[in-house]
């Protein structure tokens, strides 16, 4: 760092009270800015450097030697990114790569943490290198205290058993966690994992100045070269004053006995001086240097070392020279300089790097399990472990439901993945999301939440629909599904699931509802769906869903039914993939029908459709269309509360336009209110929540795989 | 003495020059954070260091302190830079001195220490004596 400091290689400044010189600079060998870093706060602004590898710098510096435009990007197959002290992982390399190409960028640290097991289950993470400038003590008393107040689970001891070899602080592991979700939780919620912002100032020419990768090292050259060429100069005048002393000796020896007897001669050493200079053509330096020189130069041997001296500075002084006239020689001589530092002090890097997904997503922190999401007719909503359900003895008939409010019962149950997203609709059409792990975890008996206080919607607000997707970023996924949405007075609108993937707390509208109209039912289809929308009036239309072209988020919609009169509404769309669905509908008193999709006419939308239920005075309106297979049951629920439970399957498939088969037998006066239909419950049940499992199973791991190649 | 003040007032009223306070506050505050940017906080591009190490490595250097040397007291280095470079307190550079021994803040520590130089939980250093 200070070596060469007194050849004149750098500026001096007086120092404080002008009685001393000091530095302006030092004369560093190697890119110290790089290697060290730096950090400090001035007014305004602010500098923070990395740290880096001492090999790979000079590395790096060899090559912007070599090739004076290179660009940052090729400097950087050199130096990968910053190497700190105390080790540790970079997490991700976008950070580091926009810091090396703009002078900023934030780069994630990670300790260095393994998960050990021990006494066969119980597992342990093990720490051994913490991020740079963390102070390690500090790091475990908070975690402590998050531990303490409940914000950290899973944790059931924290030792630091650091000591001189290094550093290891240990974390127990409750035995019913999950060691690596403990991991994650600590890397975000305590200085396990920091982020270390590079902003690279530093003072260029007494200006402080914002500095990229290749800033700095030719900053570091230039200066390098200066000192080198001041380092030259000074050495060759140095050599050069040497050589003319030399030369004085010279010729002294060679007139050696003539100079003695004008020594002898003189009564003063300044005669002498003086004669020699008059006599031999000496300069006044040469004629002290020789009346300096002790006696004992004057033998043999002593004549031929001047004389090899002499010779050897001649050469010396040529070599300087031609330093200073070719800067190829000035760069080689850096260059060698640097690898003799990096082979002497160069060590491997200490901080590794490694991959990481653009950010750690909430979802890392949750176990991505299935579990059954149940939402009620009154709105309460719940996840349950599927495991809870598989627990329940096969055979058992049990309630599949919870405990909820009289009269309420659960009509939507589905399966889904922890990292699913449930969207939710409402009556004037608006959308919400909800991650699955969002919403309250309850037991298979519990009443769940109502979905008004999660999500955040008007109390006044009815959800009229649910959708569950499986991923907001599987392109494919997004631009291949549609929801479809219809509203009571016939329209429908078709959007690409693609405008529904980036939530917001607040929603967003999904469909824009007519004065006096509302929305009545969203359902996910793959592009070419059936859809067949029914009225109150006993009519009902299929079309392709094809004919509905996709529209934006925001719009109204197009017709999907004609109303037959003003009174008339729609009261149900389903969307048919499975040709082996049935459509079921439901009239006011009690009477319904099961058919075959291909009874019903494709038509063209936005026709009356055809007569789907003989609307008589005996059946009462129609309520309710619902797609079925026989693996279901249907839920009634009467306006005077009775709810009865029927297995499709027991309901056998008829024409048309017929009337139906009586359902339920109601009390005068009372009425259908609405029907549902949920998972047969009995083993068959059981079969098909497994197989469901699995699907979702699969999908998320495919986009696991996606995020580690991002 | 009197009369003599009297007799100034004239001169002293030609050296009052009346400033916006507003500007002088601007141009004062400015003249100070270039001095924090350019004496104090800010590494230079070459030598990666601030005006403070540099001043306690070349007082090293004065001291004769090459690695080759035994040890020498701290408080002597700090005396050393704070009497001849260093016109600050002796706490700033003595920090200095020992965050360039500390491995665990430099990659590359410029000073090898003897005793305590603090550890990376946050322990102080010694003091210097």
């Amino acid at each position: 760092m200070l070596a060469d400091i007194n050849k004149d290689t750098i500026d001096f400044q007086l120092n404080f009270d002008d009685s001393l010189q000091e530095p302006t600079v030092l004369p560093a060998k190697f890119p110290n800015l790089l290697v060290n870093g730096a950090s400090g706060i001035a007014v305004g602004m602010a500098t923070n450097m990395a740290p880096h590898n001492l090999t790979e710098v000079i590395n790096a510096t060899l090559a912007c030697i070599d090739n004076r435009d290179i660009e940052v990007k090729e400097l950087m197959q050199y130096i990968k990114g910053p190497d700190f002290p105390t080790g540790a992982i970079i997490y991700g390399f976008e950070g580091a790569r926009e810091a090396f190409e703009t002078g900023r960028g934030r780069i994630v640290i990670r300790s260095r943490a393994e998960i050990e097991t021990y006494n066969g289950e119980r597992e342990r993470i093990i720490v051994t290198e913490v991020p740079y400038q963390i102070n390690k003590a500090l790091m475990i008393e908070r975690t402590a205290e998050l531990v303490n107040e409940k914000k950290l689970e899973g944790i059931s001891a924290i030792r630091d058993e650091s000591n001189r070899e290094g550093i290891r602080v240990v974390y127990e592991i409750k035995r019913d966690a999950n060691a690596a979700i403990v991991l994650n939780n600590l890397y975000k919620y305590t200085s396990l994992q920091t982020s270390f912002s590079i902003n690279n100032i530093a003072l260029v020419h007494g200006r402080p100045m914002l500095l990229n990768l290749k800033d700095l090292i030719h900053h570091f050259v230039e200066h390098r070269h200066e000192v080198v060429i001041r380092r030259t100069k000074f050495e060759l005048s140095e050599a050069q004053k040497r050589a003319h002393i030399l030369e004085g000796l010279l010729i002294a020896l060679d007139h050696l006995d003539e100079v003695i007897r004008l020594i002898r001669a003189s009564n003063t050493p300044d005669d002498a001086r003086e004669g020699l200079i008059t006599q031999f053509g000496l300069t006044d330096i040469q004629a002290r240097a020789i009346l300096d020189m002790t006696l004992r130069r004057l033998t043999g041997l002593e004549r031929d070392k001047i004389k090899d001296e002499y010779e050897g500075l001649m050469k010396l002084i040529d070599y300087l020279n031609s330093i200073l006239g070719d800067e190829a020689i000035r760069m080689q001589i850096i260059k060698d300089e640097l690898i003799d530092i990096r082979d002497k002090y160069g060590d491997e890097r200490k901080t590794e790097m490694v991959h990481s997904s653009a950010e750690m997503q909430t979802e890392d922190f949750i176990e991505d399990e299935d579990v059954v999401i149940t939402i009620s007719r009154e709105g309460y909503i719940k996840r349950t472990p599927l495991t809870e359900y598989r627990r329940q003895g096969r055979g058992g008939k049990g309630s599949i439901g919870s405990n909820s409010r009289d009269s309420d019962f659960i009509e939507h149950l589905l399966i889904a993945s922890n990292h699913n997203y449930m969207l939710f609709f409402t009556e004037s059409g608006q959308c919400f999301w909800l991650r699955v792990f969002e919403i309250p975890e309850g037991t298979r008996t519990s009443k769940g939440r109502a979905i008004q206080n999660i999500i955040n919607i008007p109390k006044e607000e009815n959800i009229k629909a649910y959708i569950k997707l499986i991923s907001l970023k599987d392109k494919e996924y997004l631009e291949n599904n549609f929801i479809i949405m219809c509203t009571r007075k016939g329209t429908i609108k078709k959007t690409s699931l693609e405008a529904y993937s980036r939530p917001r707390a607040n929603g967003i509208n999904a469909i824009n509802i007519n004065e006096g109209d509302s929305l009545l039912e969203a359902n996910l289809t793959s592009g070419s769906s059936e859809i067949v929308m029914a009225l109150k009036s006993g009519r009902a239309i299929r079309f392709n869903e094809s004919t509905v072209r996709p529209m934006g988020r925001t719009a109204t919609g197009v017709r999907g039914i004609t109303l037959e009169d003003e009174h008339d509404e729609v009261v149900g769309m389903i969307s048919i993939d499975n040709p082996e669905t049935t459509v079921l509908v439901v009239s006011e008193k009690g009477y319904g029908k099961r058919t075959d999709i291909d009874d019903y006419r494709v038509t063209n939308r936005g026709g009356k459709g055809v007569k789907t239920l003989n609307i008589t005075d005996k059946t009462g309106k129609l309520v309710a269309i619902k797609g079925v297979t026989d693996k279901e049951d249907l839920m009634i629920i009467n306006k005077s509360g009775i709810i009865i439970r029927i297995a499709i399957s027991e309901l056998r498939t008829m024409g048309r336009a017929t009337q139906g088969v009586r359902l339920i037998t109601l009390k005068e006066n009372d009425e259908i209110a609405s029907v549902a239909k949920i998972e047969h419950d009995d083993e068959e049940d059981e079969k098909e929540i497994d197989e469901n499992a699995e699907n979702n199973g699969t999908e998320p791991a495919a986009g696991d795989t996606d995020e580690i190649t991002e | 003495m009197a009369e003599e003040t009297e007799n100034d007032n004239p001169h002293k009223e030609d050296r009052i020059i009346s400033i916006n306070i507003d500007e002088e506050m601007r141009s004062a505050y400015i003249d100070y954070s270039m001095s924090v940017i350019v004496s104090r906080a800010l590494p230079d591009v070459r030598d990666g260091l601030k005006p403070v190490h540099r001043r306690v490595l070349y007082g090293m250097l004065d001291l004769g302190l090459n690695n080759n040397k035994p040890y020498k007291k701290s408080a002597r280095i700090v005396g050393e830079v704070l009497g001849k470079y260093h016109p600050h307190g002796d706490k700033s550079v003595y920090d200095a001195m020992v965050r360039m021994a500390q491995e665990w803040s430099l990659r590359y520590p410029f000073v090898e220490g003897q005793g305590n130089y603090g550890s990376i939980d946050g322990d102080e250093p010694a003091a210097m004596r």
